[in-house]
């Protein structure tokens, strides 16, 4: 099946929002330290908001701007929710994983030869 | 502030970050710069901050958001989503622009003549001089080729020789083991005849004379030919393409002879490209040195004797000039022809046109001047573009008011008008560059330029109009762009009339600046015309009109005497002179020696006249020789003039006094006369009259002088002239000049410098008319109804034109006092290269002044009688 490209950082922070959209706190800085938490990686704040772009203009998410609050200079933050095509995107590149982990007899060996 | 981030890292941001997202940017920034603060303190998080914000520098964060989603289309009731490059906006754009050119027939041709005038007369000064700057560059050694000078105290003058003898090259050749390569050159002496057949006899200048190795030294590129053999023998010679064609048509003519001088034959070797005009060799044919002394006994004795041959020299890419020179003056010794205490100095082969001691020392000093000129030209063009437009801006303030109205940026705005100035500015380069592709063969020729059509297919010239194109673009249309974009909606759409204020001051000095200029011009011109007139009218001791003078070859003089009587008969016994030196040619033999008396060095002019010379051409005697009247003289008689006179300090009857050590004292003195330019004052001169059997006057050809009466018909005398001379049995054909036509040559430069002067002046003046045309078209316009007001209330048509001309003839005004002491100035400076010279008499300024007052009114008048005349019911009650 076709469907735009979806690049591994993209689909990390895609996954993100999807995550905190829950709490409504899909924003700019709190994915970031929500990336670098889990992952570990260190990621910078223009590379989200570049990534967040992208991912807008492939419409996998939409945004609105939140309320002005005092720690950000009383300034407003986008506020960003999956999508409904984001949503099946992700859905799909997990059963396309989930399919080829099932087809790996014993996924440890792989572990050991691929260390 | 302990929790503000940096200042200066904000302001870089917002600079450059799309308005659009600078909310949410700006408040993750500060939310993380919080966060960081009190994770790892306020220093390394404003570090941090400053990353962060370079991080944002990236094309996604400057561009805007770009959504096609239709959900969120409300997002952008924030702020405007039209991107310049918008393609609709852009049509639109043009089609104004269009629009805008077709409405205004007249705007539009004066603003695109003039930068088309301007555009192709600066790039064609600019090529010239860039011409200029480059010659001899492309010579494969060109780095390390010089030439060599000798240079000589004569008294105070030291007088510099380029040409060498023969011997001295080789000699420097063997002795200097830096040498790499030796070329001796000369570019012949005179006229020679070449024959190939019956048919193709003709009489060739620049038959010059070179060492095989010229060939890869100077880069020369064949035709025809083998360049490794094609000079390396005796009895060689390579042609031109030009000569070839003439002599053998379109065929190849290698191993075909050609008769040199009548009785030496050569064999053609070669046929060379069009040689670079941009070099200081030049020649039309070449013949291999060694064949030189077989070329009959001229040839053989300036071969043997004379210092005729610029010498080059290629050094190793070691070698150290000065050390070299040094050893030159060692090399001299043993040498014949050598003047034992001259030094030697090298120059380099691209320094040799402009910077050589053979250049006249002023080259580099006009190429700015012109350089100048074409800046002026092409600034005036420009400033006449921007009068206009922003005149206009009037016109233009309702579209501006309207687009501001309906939600145009600025910065939107600014684009139109640069687009608008890119359109017209590209219009009119294509049209000068149409227009100097057409005129530059005929310019060439017209200011006797050294330059061919190859000059255009080059590289710089192409970088040079592009690099002109994108300036004038720029410069025309940045302040208009940015004057009529700073409009207020809100007063321009009220009609407000603070904007016909807009620029008006800029414009005056504009204007002021443009008849500065032209008013400047004409002064120089004014200046030129008048002392060429006086150059031209001056007295010259001797009376030159109507004088023909007849070649006669050194080797007619058995038959001379038959023609010399045969010519008497025809013109008359008193009109019939002899000389052995061309006339008012830099030809004349000087002799270097030291009075006696004042112990002064002088450079004395040689002349060798016959006795019906004075009276023929009007010399006036100051001492006549003893026994003058008597007729014929039967020994060589001695005549100074007054200026060696003078010079050698000779008091009291001159003929009763011992001699300059010349060793010949005077038998007579004339009054000074000129055979040379006015440049120079008279030069001291000894003549030598010689009887009329002499054959001394022959030994290296003569002339003939005849003068014609003043109502003959000239061709027809000239005719019966040459047949005169068919009837001796001429070894040469009929070849003759004009004393008349040799003077004005004197002052070729002079004359071509005037013929610039007055295209500038033309130039400039109607450029500064075009934009006072221009101008005034819009003030009247402006002023319609006031004048219309005016005239009911009773004022006369001329008050009207009155009122409406003052202003502009006050510019004038001005400018012509400021015009004034600049071209004084400058004028003066010419003027002292001239040892006569005219006073610059009030006249001049004011026949100027007048001039340009005279054009301007014509001009302006061109406006304001029709404004003037104009029915005021109809202005007032169009509203």
């Amino acid at each position: 099946m076709k469907r735009s490209y979806l690049g591994e950082f993209e689909e990390i922070v895609l996954l993100t929002v999807a995550v905190l959209e829950l709490q409504g706190q899909a924003y700019g800085v709190a994915i970031t330290h929500e990336i670098i938490e889990q992952t570990g990686r260190s990621v910078r704040l223009n590379q989200i908001h570049a990534a967040l772009d992208r991912l807008e203009e492939k419409g996998m998410v939409k945004s609105e701007m939140g309320e002005p609050t005092a720690e950000r200079g009383g300034r407003r933050k986008r506020l960003f929710t999956v999508t409904a095509y984001g949503r099946r995107t992700l859905q799909e590149i997990q059963e396309v994983r989930v399919s080829f982990w099932s087809r790996l007899l014993n996924p440890l060996n792989l572990t050991i030869i691929g260390g | 502030m302990l929790n503000t981030p940096p200042q200066l890292a904000d302001r870089l941001l917002r600079f450059f970050l799309s308005d659009d997202r600078r909310e949410e940017v700006l408040g993750d920034l500060q939310e993380e710069y919080r966060w960081q603060v009190s994770q790892v303190g306020e220093r390394r998080a404003r570090w941090r901050y400053w990353r962060d914000v370079l991080g944002f520098i990236k094309p996604f964060a400057i561009r805007r958001r770009q959504v096609n989603d239709t959900q969120n289309y409300r997002r952008f009731a924030n702020h405007s989503v039209t991107t310049f490059p918008n393609p609709i906006m852009l049509r639109n754009y043009f089609s104004i622009a269009f629009r805008q050119l077709w409405k205004n027939p007249l705007f539009s041709s004066l603003n695109i003549v003039g930068l088309t005038v301007g555009l192709a007369v600066s790039t064609f000064i600019a090529l010239y001089v860039w011409h200029e700057f480059h010659y001899d560059r492309f010579e494969p050694f060109a780095n390390r080729t010089y030439r060599i000078v000798s240079a000589s105290k004569y008294g105070e003058n030291e007088v510099s020789f380029p040409q060498l003898h023969h011997s001295f090259g080789s000699e420097v050749k063997r002795q200097i083991p830096e040498v790499e390569e030796l070329v001796r050159f000369s570019n012949g002496f005179g006229d020679v005849i070449l024959q190939s057949d019956q048919n193709h006899r003709f009489k060739e200048t620049n038959i010059g004379y070179a060492d095989a190795s010229i060939i890869p030294v100077m880069g020369l590129k064949f035709l025809y030919g083998d360049a490794k053999t094609a000079l390396s023998e005796p009895g060689r010679i390579i042609l031109t393409r030009q000569l070839a064609e003439k002599y053998f048509g379109n065929q190849n003519p290698v191993g075909k002879s050609l008769v040199f001088d009548k009785h030496f034959p050569l064999t053609v070797s070669g046929v060379l490209d069009d040689l670079p005009t941009n070099s200081v060799i030049q020649f039309n044919g070449l013949v291999s040195l060694a064949s030189m002394p077989k070329l009959g006994d001229r040839q053989r004795g300036i071969y043997e004797n004379a210092g005729f041959l610029n010498t080059y020299l290629v050094l190793r890419p070691d070698a150290r000039v000065h050390d070299i020179e040094k050893k030159l003056v060692t090399v001299k010794a043993g040498l014949k022809f050598i003047d034992m205490s001259a030094n030697y100095f090298l120059e380099a082969l691209p320094t040799l046109h402009l910077d050589g001691r053979g250049a006249p020392g002023d080259s580099r000093q006009s190429l700015y001047i012109l350089l100048t000129v074409a800046l002026v030209i092409l600034t005036l063009a420009v400033i006449n573009y921007i009068s206009l437009t922003t005149a206009r801006a009037t016109k233009r303030s309702r579209e501006v008011g309207i687009r501001k109205a309906v939600g145009g940026q600025r910065s939107e705005l600014i684009g139109q008008f640069f687009l608008e100035s890119f359109l017209t500015t590209t219009l009119a380069f294509g049209l000068s560059l149409a227009l100097l592709q057409a005129l530059f063969p005929w310019a060439n020729h017209t200011l006797d330029l050294q330059m061919d059509n190859r000059v255009l297919a080059q590289g710089p010239y192409w970088g040079l109009m592009i690099g002109l194109w994108l300036i004038c673009s720029l410069l025309a249309g940045g302040y208009p762009a940015l004057l009529l974009s700073g409009f207020r909606p809100a007063l321009v759409l009220k009609g407000s009339t603070n904007w016909r204020q807009s620029g008006a001051g800029v414009r005056r000095v504009f204007t002021t600046v443009q008849f500065t200029a032209s008013i400047g011009l004409l002064i120089c011109s004014l200046v030129l015309y008048t002392q060429m007139r006086f150059l031209r009218t001056k007295n010259l001791g001797l009376n030159r009109s109507q004088v023909v003078a007849l070649q006669i070859d050194n080797e007619m003089l058995p038959q001379f005497t038959g023609l010399r009587n045969a010519v008497r008969q025809w013109a008359g016994e008193g009109n019939v002179a002899t000389t052995n030196t061309r006339l008012f040619t830099n030809n004349i033999m000087t002799m270097f020696t030291k009075s006696e008396k004042t112990k002064k060095e002088l450079m004395v002019n040689a002349i060798e006249v016959d006795r019906p010379f004075f009276d023929m051409m009007g010399i006036q005697w100051k001492n006549r020789p003893l026994g003058w009247e008597k007729g014929a003289i039967t020994r060589d008689l001695t005549i100074y003039n007054q200026t060696l006179v003078n010079e050698s300090g000779i008091k009291g009857n001159p003929l009763q006094q011992q001699a300059v050590s010349i060793g010949r004292s005077a038998d007579g003195v004339v009054a000074d006369f000129h055979v040379n330019s006015l440049h120079g004052a008279v030069s001291p001169m000894m003549l030598t009259v010689v009887s009329d059997t002499s054959r001394s006057i022959l030994a290296n050809g003569g002339y003939l002088l005849v003068r014609l009466n003043p109502h003959t018909d000239v061709p027809n005398a000239l005719d019966q002239l040459k047949q005169i001379y068919d009837q001796a049995h001429p070894t040469v054909p009929f070849d003759y000049y004009f004393l008349d036509d040799a003077y004005n040559k004197l002052y070729a430069k002079e004359e071509r410098l005037m013929r610039l002067f007055n295209g500038f002046t033309a130039l400039t003046l109607l450029v500064a008319c075009l934009g006072l045309l221009g101008l005034m078209t819009f003030s009247v316009e402006v002023r319609t109804k006031e004048i219309g007001v005016r005239k009911v209330l009773g004022a006369s048509v001329t008050g009207i034109v009155v009122l409406l001309s003052k202003d502009f003839l006050k510019l004038v005004l001005l400018a012509m006092l400021i015009a004034s002491p600049i071209a004084w100035w400058a004028m003066n400076q010419w003027l002292q290269s001239f040892a006569y010279k005219i006073d610059m008499a009030w006249w001049i300024f004011a026949l100027a002044g007048g001039v340009a007052v005279a054009i301007a009114l014509l001009t302006v008048s061109f406006q304001s009688i029709k404004a003037a005349l104009m029915n005021p019911v109809k202005s007032l009650r169009s509203e």
